[in-house]
């Protein structure tokens, strides 16, 4: 026997599946089983049938033999489960199943408290998942300190792995939506069972609504998880082919740069170099040598990071500014070096000064130990390395 | 339901079709000829007030075989019956000295 699938009408839509069921049968198609997502329809003559759906006392479990014994003994026969319901069949003709008024409704009371249960419960969920987000959001937030919500968020988003959290959201969400027009279409049912008069969407409008609805949410959905995929935060080291990129996510951006790529000396003091991860190619690959007047490396550290996703590189260089630095970089007002978007200097301490600067997609921060007098010449350096790595393409 | 609220026309037929004993499908034309052909009971509605009316005590299986149970009404469910009928009685002639007929 040939079978044909439809998408499932929502449960709670009574009159609109009993509507299309018969409108199938005209057809030659005959209702055999309701999945979740598919009716399966039989193949064979048209008919004239009319189908009726019979609150379920509970739900997913089958008619009992009695009633369907007595069902069937007045022409009723029973097709399959249906959500919330039964769904039964006779020949046109036949009496109505339901036939009082008051009765029938009484017997929907229990689907309409399930619906109800499962709007609550959704609304529930949502408002218990946005809390746990953004009390994540706000805790994250304080142990930056001095960071505000507006400058960190792109950082937040990557820190929190915000992909997982927002499509679980974004479910629950949908879930709220659903349950909320279901509770709407079931009240608006259970009116017109009471004998109110109520206007209903014709069949081929509410096929319309539904499958457009599912599409557009499908699209949405879909767009979503492009974009938050797109959207995801990825640095590469500098100097390596995008073949052989190694991507991390700026959730591992700590303070102590053990992850960045780069070097970072910890002081003249010690006389220690720590090489972190994959050597910083940026300033020594272009020979690029900053060096004081004893030809002692003068940096307390460095970072860099180049940018491979649709972040905004001078947000994040403002984030790497006040995150990394220890005292308060501000933007620098003057004309910029030529290929710098953006610069943050703090040249205020008489022993320290602090540089970030953001080229193209590529950013970096330099804490240069030195007084307020080389602050013009660290810019210079760093902006010729910063732009000389974007012109070398590499 | 509560024995002191009005029962729904549905009810009040099925309890007077049970004052002989019958099952199901009997109690539907017992049903439609009691009320003189108006009202006619679908099997969902006979099957789900019949259910409810047991669990109620006002009715009580009499007899069951393979295929079908017989219903009758209990002293509860005649009691229940009495009060409406005179309820309904009440309201007949409430209306009656009210010469609503005249109207």
């Amino acid at each position: 026997m040939k079978h044909v699938y439809r998408f499932s009408l929502p449960g709670w839509a009574v009159p609109q599946q009993e509507e299309f069921y018969a409108l199938m049968a005209r057809r030659g198609l005959f209702v055999e089983k309701r999945g979740f997502l598919l009716t399966r329809f039989s193949k064979g003559d048209p008919a004239e049938l009319l189908y009726r759906l019979d609150a379920a006392p509970s739900r997913g479990q089958p008619p009992e033999e009695e009633r369907l014994q007595f069902y069937e003994s007045c022409g009723w026969h029973f097709v399959c489960k249906a959500d919330y319901f039964h769904l039964y069949c006779a020949e046109k003709g036949a009496g109505e199943l339901h036939t009082d008024a008051a009765w029938q409704n009484e017997t929907l009371l229990p689907v309409r408290k399930s619906l109800r249960d499962e709007l609550i419960g959704a609304g529930v969920q949502v408002v218990f998942w946005l809390l746990l987000f953004f009390l994540n959001f706000w805790v994250n937030g304080g142990i930056r300190g001095d960071l505000t919500v507006s400058e960190t968020t792109v950082l937040f988003l990557a820190q929190c792995g915000f992909v997982l959290p927002a499509l679980l959201i974004l479910l629950i969400l949908l879930k709220l939506f659903t349950s909320a027009l279901a509770m709407h279409g079931f009240a608006n049912y259970l009116r017109s069972v009471r004998g109110e008069k109520i206007t209903r969407l014709s069949l081929r409008g509410f096929l319309f609504c539904e499958y457009g609805t599912a599409m557009f949410y499908a699209a949405v959905f879909l767009t979503l998880i492009c974009t938050l995929i797109l959207l995801t935060p990825r640095t590469v080291p500098m100097g390596q082919e995008p073949s052989s990129q190694v991507l991390l996510r700026l959730e591992q951006l700590e303070p102590n740069a053990t992850v960045l790529q780069g070097t970072g000396s910890l002081g003249q003091e010690s006389g220690q170099t720590e090489v972190v991860d994959v050597p910083l190619a940026s300033l020594q690959l272009h020979n690029l040598q900053l060096s004081d007047t004893n030809g002692n490396t003068p940096w307390l550290d460095q970072h860099y990071i180049q940018l491979s996703g649709p972040l905004d590189p001078v947000l994040v260089a403002q984030s790497m500014a006040k995150y990394l630095s220890l005292g308060d970089p501000l933007p620098v007002k003057e004309p910029l070096p030529a290929g710098i978007d953006c610069a943050f200097l703090d040249d205020s301490r008489t022993d320290l000064i602090e540089v970030c600067l953001a080229s193209g997609n590529r950013i970096l921060h330099i804490q240069y130990l030195g007084s307020a007098s080389d602050a013009q010449t660290v810019m210079a350096l760093a902006s010729q390395a910063l732009t000389e790595n974007s012109k070398s393409g590499v | 339901m509560a024995q002191n609220t009005p029962m729904t026309e549905a009810m009040y037929y099925l309890l007077l079709a049970l004052t002989r004993p019958a099952h199901g499908y009997r109690l539907m034309q017992q049903v439609n000829e009691a009320s003189g052909g108006r009202v006619s009971m679908g099997p969902g509605t006979l099957y789900g007030l019949l259910s409810k009316m047991e669990k109620d005590g006002m009715i009580q299986l009499q007899q069951q075989d393979e295929r079908r149970k017989t219903y009758a009404l209990t002293p509860l469910g005649r009691n229940v019956l009495k009060q409406e009928f005179e309820r309904l009685q009440m309201l007949v002639n409430d209306g009656k000295k009210a010469q609503v007929e005249q109207l």
